[in-house]
């Protein structure tokens, strides 16, 4: 199975490197999937999808730090979960609860102790997801756009308007928690 | 474009993503194994999507295939216009003949018809039915029988070319009364092409007079008053 990802990177090196990636995260990958649509078959799919993205993407995790690119895995299973709720129609009304409930149900406790500590993910929790995941891969990882696009399926303009939404939002509740 | 809380933007954001996915273990605690269906799947999609080379392969191939769709289809409407068709249909018929016209190296060309020739000795139950003299070029006699057979005896210039129907025909050469000759022979007809002083001959007869009527013929043409073939 891996011979036949390894067809689509030339290079010695990140063929290494996706092997790597592919025996550290796979199975972590499909628990957070599971955990997220509570569907094995569904996971699989989601794997599946964020592999070969990893796989064409694979020059942009060169000298990339391991926490980066976990959380880049991650954030890549996240947004395909999100795609496969929003095309399946499944829980439409429910997408928007499930995305907003969905750091809370996981990392709560811990982000919101250190949100009482610490401003800025105080400021950070009040932005939608979809905008601290493109701008944790923007800012933090270093994608070029066209990467972030590619890796979460989606428009380039739209990632534009998310990096200057997100931003600009957090400017703003920034600004506004620091006079307060 | 740089945002002046980029700075705290990252420091916050590598914070808080590394909190959000930090509960997810190892997965090693998984006892799952990947179904089957997951993993043909994957080879399907991994084989559709192929290697970058393949793509550009592929690309290529698409583009190739338009432009050889765009061009039968612009042939087949050209084809629908009476004026386009009828060129090629002239071109191809000119190959056509082109590939079996009977040509010959000569050295004793004669230019106009000066000397006629003709059979000696035709069947009986064939008639001569008329001779057609095309300018002083060619000249062809005909001799009819009672069942509508026809012998054809053609008389022509060497630089004047005679073509014919191949298409069913079997070519072979052979030497008749010490004369080379070319001969077709189709379902229907022998064809018998020879020279003689600066001339071409060209004999056209029914199969059942047999290849003999070659052999009385080739070698032993007579030569005749032009008056006589108007006869």
């Amino acid at each position: 199975m891996l011979a036949l990802y390894l067809e689509l990177i030339d290079d010695p090196n990140d063929q290494q490197l996706f092997i790597n990636l592919y025996s550290e995260y796979e199975t972590a990958m499909l628990k957070y999937a599971y955990g997220l649509l509570n569907d094995y078959h569904m996971a699989e799919d989601v794997l599946q999808d964020v592999f070969l993205k990893v796989a064409r993407n694979i020059k942009a995790l060169r000298n990339k730090g391991d926490t980066e690119i976990r959380n880049y895995l991650y954030i890549s299973v996240k947004h395909k979960v999100i795609d496969i709720i929003e095309k399946e129609k499944k829980i439409q009304t429910a997408t928007s609860d499930f995305l907003n409930n969905m750091r809370d149900a996981r990392s709560s406790k811990e982000i919101d102790d250190l949100a009482t500590q610490d401003l800025i993910i105080k400021v950070l929790k009040q932005l939608p997801d979809k905008y601290t995941d493109v701008l944790y891969l923007y800012l933090v990882v270093g994608f070029k756009e066209r990467e972030i696009a590619d890796s979460l399926d989606i428009n380039i303009n739209t990632l534009r308007q998310q990096i200057y939404r997100g931003r600009k939002m957090f400017a703003e509740i920034y600004e506004k928690e620091v006079k307060s | 474009m740089k945002n002046k809380y980029d700075n705290l933007l990252k420091q916050g954001l590598t914070k808080l993503k590394n909190l959000e996915f930090a509960y997810i273990s190892d997965g090693k605690e998984i006892n799952y194994s990947f179904s089957e269906e997951y993993i043909r799947n994957k080879e399907h999609l991994i084989k559709n999507l192929g290697r970058p080379y393949w793509k550009f392969v592929n690309t290529v191939a698409k583009k190739a295939a338009v432009i050889i769709v765009a061009l039968i289809i612009a042939f087949s409407s050209l084809m629908t216009v009476d004026a386009f068709r009828e060129k090629v249909v002239d071109f191809i018929y000119k190959i056509y003949v082109t590939f079996t016209e009977i040509s010959s190296d000569h050295s004793n060309t004669q230019t106009d018809l000066n000397v006629f020739y003709s059979i000696d000795n035709p069947p009986k139950q064939f008639t001569k039915d008329y001779t057609n003299i095309q300018t002083t070029k060619k000249s062809s006699t005909y001799w009819v029988n009672s069942t509508g057979e026809c012998i054809t005896f053609t008389q022509s210039v060497l630089t004047k070319s005679i073509s014919f129907n191949s298409e069913y025909g079997e070519l072979s050469e052979r030497i008749i009364n010490d004369t080379p000759c070319l001969i077709c022979k189709d379902p229907n007809l022998y064809y018998c092409y020879w020279e003689f002083d600066g001339y071409r001959f060209e004999l056209i007869y029914p199969l059942d007079l047999g290849e003999e009527f070659m052999s009385e013929v080739v070698g032993n043409l007579v030569e005749i008053d032009p008056d006589e073939l108007s006869n």
